[in-house]
């Protein structure tokens, strides 16, 4: 048997424009043998969590001429070009998932309620119901994950966990929000900044440096910078007793009333975390109870989701104007957009697997995933540009 | 391995049993058999004598037997005289050619009238040895052929193309019969090691070889490794009077050649040398990947030496060999490259020493052992500049872009930085042991093996962009850098029992068995019982009709692979071969052969970068492949007067399941595919001057991207269509007359290479040697002084 042995010796971050820059080998004369090979990686992986039996979904995006090998779940989604937003990169390509070998993956440790992926791809990051929060690092090459290291997020029962845009911070939502810096490495900082009493906020989302939540009331935004402390600010009253989600988009907040049928518009002034309500929208029938919000194309659409059916909606000045909508089979908890390719998975808590759709002139729904499993809470995706030598003693 | 075992312990009892015996297969046995002319009668006690060609020493004497019978064993392979005369029955002589391995034959006939002092020996020969099953694809060049029919004398290459189901093509590549590069040299019998797939000399300077037998099938059961050729070389000395040659050779394009040859033997021909040196430089050194501008970065030097001593007894024979080389020159450039200032160099060596011991145990039996030692040591440097690489988009085509061939296929850019040094060093002992029954009746048995101590380190980064790295680990996307340092310790192993058997006269069949074993040193171990059929019919003595077949087992270079890793497999192969041969007219003698070979786990050899012209090269398995060709040979031999050769092939080699290396293959893996032609044409005259000229005529398919780039409008260097020929015609004019009273001669004479500058296309961005085309028109002239 081959004595094999994978170094990952460096990891040497390059710019998010993916250029190519020379690389210098390690000199390894005289050290006895080895092959070694140094790549640049420009990898995707998508991960998913199954919350109920704690399964992690992983999957590899893929371009048409790779993947081979790998057969579960292929599915391949091209995406025609033509999105008169202008933002999509995937191109005539199309996005492919390949579900990795051996996946999914129960994660041990408890029951796993959501999930991130932070630190430039280089951490995936699971909530555990009993607070416990696991920074898996997530090896670039294979997308697999290594052995965890656990932080207490001092929440007490926890239910959503959301990421900053940078990717540098992760708020966990409970009984208080805790927001906690992440290190380029992936690691967490010990000590989390805390706002208290958040037990009715329904959700929360953070920005470049603040935030906002969704409560019975209405949204309340809050201030903060990395490494410092949280102020929260005086909430502001909106439409219904009930919300949904919420998203971010640079200043923009949208909240969904869930039982007003509407979403609704703030100012969030990133110094002092205070909200400001700029406008109330009705959403189109086809929409009910919208629980689910995402803002895609850097705010210029809004993606909702209602009981069993999705609307996209094309923010324009004071307008949100109908672009397209789709039914389906379950209801939406959740949208995650995988960049700005047009394609955005679609959570469903409490009903079977996910979807993934594609945005364009409108709605396409592209395929169905792992209907076997429940509770698909959360999404995660790393992308890994880096150059990376891997070695192998002989 | 257990079968290997088991074969070892029962060829030790079986040697145990046997009376040892030596036969070498770089010597000749004669069988002289001696009957009256009047009425056949045998004719006892008649004195054989055997001498060189120029009549200067003896080199074997001996008396027939009551059956008029007389065997002369271990004489020097080529042309022997051989007289026989006996006071009352009288006289006769003749000029035979000895072969290697079966017994050669001449019959005397007496006659009272030829009792004259001299006999008149005229210069007609047989040149077909219809008691060997072995010689059907043995073709001979001797320094005659290699210094007054071809130009091109002192390049292997250039001897290999003249023989037939040998293709040539660039940078020292020779395909045989579909094999890649798998040429081993003999001397003294014994095997050499093989070089480094990127080397481009050989083990031994051919300028240094008097003749040269190049065996391209029906092996005997004693033959093992490297078996697409094998050149069975000898070098003078032996049986010759002491002399010294000189040879100082300049050119257009900065060639330039100093030759020193010396050599020869004492009164009693028991000691024997030969020393030769060789410096030589080109302005054109390597095929060049630009028609028109071949001088780019493309200087090359090579210096050899080489020393030969050879000793004999009564019943010994010894053979000491060491031998040098080193060559450094450029790795040639585009034009584009070479504005940019990108330089690379190679510089390889090779150093040998050989060490033979032949021993007559018996009058019956030989054995002969032999001790190689060959160091290899090939290295590639950079001077640090690189230029990008564009590939071929795929909305523009998508094959191409899949291949990842360059947008501008004339200037491909250099986006490498290759450092490499390669060394293998060879220890390689082998015994032989030859037991004769009779007359085209022997037994041999012999062991071989071969320790490879391995050391290959490699450094080649990306910065171009280039995307054709080696990714050992299947890593995603194109690496930036591959090294490697690799260590290791091979062995190669085999043992054989070999059996020829004389059916009837003219039916005379060789069968044995091989078995062989291989280790790489990292993953590969295996080895294969091979067993060799080779049959004989010789209906008159001027034809034979042979048939053969042959397993063969092929060990893979102790080097990296294309795909970074040391993960090659040996080469299985089924050969099968039909011959005839038939000397029709006097010293004019012509064959034709069918040849099919199936191969599995077949080695070629290719890039390690593909589309570069770096020219380290590695070791790729196809699954599967097939060779099928027929090949057509006719030579003269005379010694003055008018010569003249054909070999013409027409082949086909193809692989048929990719292998594990690749996803894909090519539709031919020989580029030069189909067919290849050589002629030549000479005339020699009794005061030393000849006039010759040969040519080359090939036509094959140099890369299946040609046709794909001519798809979409593009047509590099003017080139259309998948089918490129070539046909070069060189001159060779000298003058070197005999020295006939031992006071030396003054000779010269001029070479052009390449008359009509024709400079084809041999590769297209192919994967095995990148770009090249046929070096242009060269003229060398020489002075040359014998002593």
């Amino acid at each position: 048997m081959r004595k094999t042995l994978l170094i990952l010796l460096a990891a040497i971050g390059f710019s998010a424009c993916g250029t190519s820059g020379s690389s210098s080998l390690s000199s390894r004369a005289g050290s006895g043998s080895f092959l070694s090979s140094t790549v640049q990686l420009d990898q995707q992986f998508v991960y998913a969590l199954s919350a109920d039996q704690s399964q992690l979904l992983a999957y590899k995006i893929s371009g048409e001429d790779e993947g081979g090998g790998h057969n579960h779940d292929h599915v391949h989604a091209q995406h025609d070009h033509g999105h008169d937003h202008g933002h999509g990169n995937g191109g005539d390509s199309g996005l492919e998932l390949v579900e990795l070998d051996g996946s999914p993956y129960t994660l041990p440790g408890g029951t796993a309620l959501s999930l991130v992926v932070a630190a430039d791809g280089r951490a995936l990051i699971v909530i555990f119901t009993d607070g416990t929060l696991r920074n898996y690092p997530i090896n670039g090459v294979t997308g697999l994950l290594g052995e965890p290291a656990s932080v207490p997020s001092r929440v007490a029962n926890p239910r959503k966990l959301r990421l900053s845009p940078e990717g540098d911070s992760i708020a966990v939502l409970g009984d208080d929000l805790a927001l906690f810096p992440v290190e380029e490495n992936g690691e967490l900082a010990p000590l989390p900044a805390v706002l208290p009493n958040t037990e009715d906020w329904s959700d929360v989302a953070l920005g470049h440096h603040g935030g906002a939540g969704s409560t019975s009331q209405g949204a309340v935004g809050f201030s903060w910078e990395r490494g410092g402390p949280v102020s929260g600010s005086s909430e502001v009253s909106l439409p219904g007793a009930t919300r949904g989600g919420l998203a971010i988009a640079h200043d923009e907040v949208f909240v969904t009333n869930t039982e007003d049928q509407t979403v609704s518009q703030l100012s969030l002034d990133e110094e002092s975390g205070q909200l400001t309500l700029v406008e109330t929208f009705e959403l189109p029938e086809e929409v009910e109870d919208p629980m689910a919000i995402a803002v895609l194309f850097d705010g210029e659409d809004l993606l909702v989701g209602g009981t069993e059916a999705v609307v996209l909606l094309h923010h324009h000045e004071d307008e949100l104007e109908e672009e397209g909508h789709l039914e389906l089979d379950q209801t939406p908890s959740d949208f995650f957009s995988i960049l700005e390719t047009g394609f955005v998975l679609v959570a469903h808590a409490g009903g079977q697997g996910f979807h993934l759709l594609r945005v364009d002139e409108g709605l396409t729904l592209v395929s169905e995933f792992s209907e076997e499993l429940s509770n698909i809470t959360s999404f995660g995706l790393a992308r890994r540009l880096e150059t990376v030598t891997v070695t192998e003693e002989l | 391995m257990r079968p290997l075992i088991s074969l070892g312990l029962c060829f030790v009892i079986a040697l145990s049993y046997l009376t040892p015996v030596l036969a070498a297969e770089n010597r000749g046995d004669l069988v002289v058999t001696v009957v009256r002319e009047a009425d056949e009668s045998a004719v006892s006690g008649a004195t054989v004598r055997v001498t060189s060609r120029d009549k200067s020493r003896i080199l074997a004497e001996t008396t027939t037997d009551a059956e008029g019978k007389a065997r002369l064993k271990d004489l020097p392979l080529g042309d022997v005289y051989v007289e026989v005369t006996q006071t009352e029955a009288g006289r006769d002589g003749a000029l035979v050619t000895l072969t290697a391995g079966a017994d050669n034959r001449f019959d005397a006939y007496l006659s009272a009238d030829s009792t004259a002092e001299v006999v008149t020996i005229t210069d007609s020969r047989l040149l077909v040895n219809g008691s060997d099953p072995n010689q059907g694809a043995t073709t001979r060049r001797d320094r005659n052929f290699l210094n007054r029919q071809l130009a091109q004398s002192n390049s292997l290459q250039a001897v290999m193309s003249t023989v037939p189901g040998a293709q040539t093509n660039s940078l020292g590549q020779v395909h045989v019969r579909g094999e890649h590069k798998a040429l081993t040299v003999s001397l003294d019998g014994v095997d050499l090691p093989v070089s480094t797939e990127s080397s481009i000399t050989q083990p031994i300077d051919p300028e240094f070889l008097e003749t040269a037998d190049v065996a391209t099938g029906m092996y005997d059961a004693a033959q093992g490794g490297q078996l697409g050729a094998v050149v069975n070389a000898t070098t003078r000395g032996e049986g010759e009077k002491p002399f010294a040659q000189l040879e100082a050779k300049l050119g257009d394009h900065g060639q330039s050649e100093l030759v020193l040859k010396a050599g020869g033997s004492n009164e009693s021909n028991t000691f024997s040398y030969f020393v030769g040196a060789r410096r030589s430089t080109s302005d054109l050194y390597l095929e060049a990947p630009h028609p028109d501008r071949q001088d780019l970065n493309n200087t090359g030097r090579l210096n050899s030496f080489l020393v030969r001593f050879q000793g004999k007894g009564e019943k010994n024979r010894y053979g000491l060999t060491l031998s040098h080389q080193d060559a450094d020159f450029e790795v040639p450039q585009t034009p584009q490259n070479f504005a940019a200032g990108v330089s690379q160099d190679q510089r390889e060596s090779n150093s040998l020493a050989l060490l033979s011991w032949n021993h007559s145990l018996t009058k019956d039996d030989d054995l002969l052992m032999g001790l190689a030692l060959q160091r290899n040591r090939q290295r590639v440097n950079n001077n640090g500049l690189f230029t990008p690489y564009t590939a071929v988009p795929a909305a523009l085509e998508g094959e191409l872009a899949e291949e990842n061939f360059p947008l501008d296929p004339e200037n491909p850019g250099s986006p490498y930085l290759p450092v490499s040094d390669l060394t293998i060093i060879q220890i390689k002992p082998s015994v032989d042991w030859t037991h004769r029954f009779g007359e085209n009746h022997q037994l041999k048995a012999g062991l071989t093996a071969n320790f490879i101590t391995a050391d290959q380190e490699l450094s080649i980064t990306d910065p171009g962009g280039g995307g054709g790295l080696p990714n050992p680990f299947n890593l995603p996307g194109s690496p930036l850098a591959f090294a490697a340092n690799v260590e290791r310790k091979a062995f190669n192993g085999g043992l054989y029992v070999s059996h020829t058997y004389p059916i009837s006269e003219k039916l005379i069949v060789n069968y044995g068995l091989r078995a062989e074993t291989f280790d790489d040193g990292r993953s590969v171990s295996t080895g294969q019982l091979s067993p060799r059929l080779n049959m004989v019919y010789s209906p008159t003595e001027e034809q034979a009709v042979r048939f053969s077949y042959n397993r063969l087992f092929q060990p893979p270079p102790i080097e990296i692979d294309v795909s970074g890793r040391t993960e090659v497999l040996p080469q299985r192969t089924h050969a099968l071969e039909l011959s005839y041969e038939n000397q029709f007219a006097k010293n004019v003698v012509g064959k034709v052969a069918l040849v099919h070979k199936r191969f599995r786990d077949q080695i070629d050899v290719a890039l390690l970068i593909p589309n570069s012209n770096i020219p380290v090269f590695a070791p790729i398995n196809f699954a599967r492949a097939e060779y099928t060709g027929v090949e057509l040979s006719v030579a003269t031999h005379n010694k003055v007067g008018w010569n003249g050769f054909v070999s013409a092939t027409i082949g086909e080699a193809r692989p048929t399941e990719p292998g594990l290396f690749a996803g894909h293959f090519p539709q031919y893996n020989d580029h030069d595919q189909r067919v290849q032609a050589t002629a030549g044409v000479s005339h020699t005259w009794a005061n030393g001057f000849s006039a010759a000229a040969d040519v080359l005529y090939g036509s094959g398919f140099p890369q299946e991207a040609l046709p794909l780039y001519n798809s979409i409008g593009i047509s590099p260097y003017g080139l259309s269509g998948d089918r490129q020929n070539r046909f070069i015609t060189n001159l060779n004019l000298q003058y070197m007359p005999e020295d006939k009273n031992g006071n030396g001669t003054l000779g010269a004479g001029i070479q052009v290479f390449n008359l009509f500058d024709n400079r084809s296309n041999l590769n297209f961005l192919s994967e095995f040697s990148g770009t090249r085309f046929v070096t242009g028109r060269r003229f060398l002239f020489n002075l040359n002084a014998r002593f």
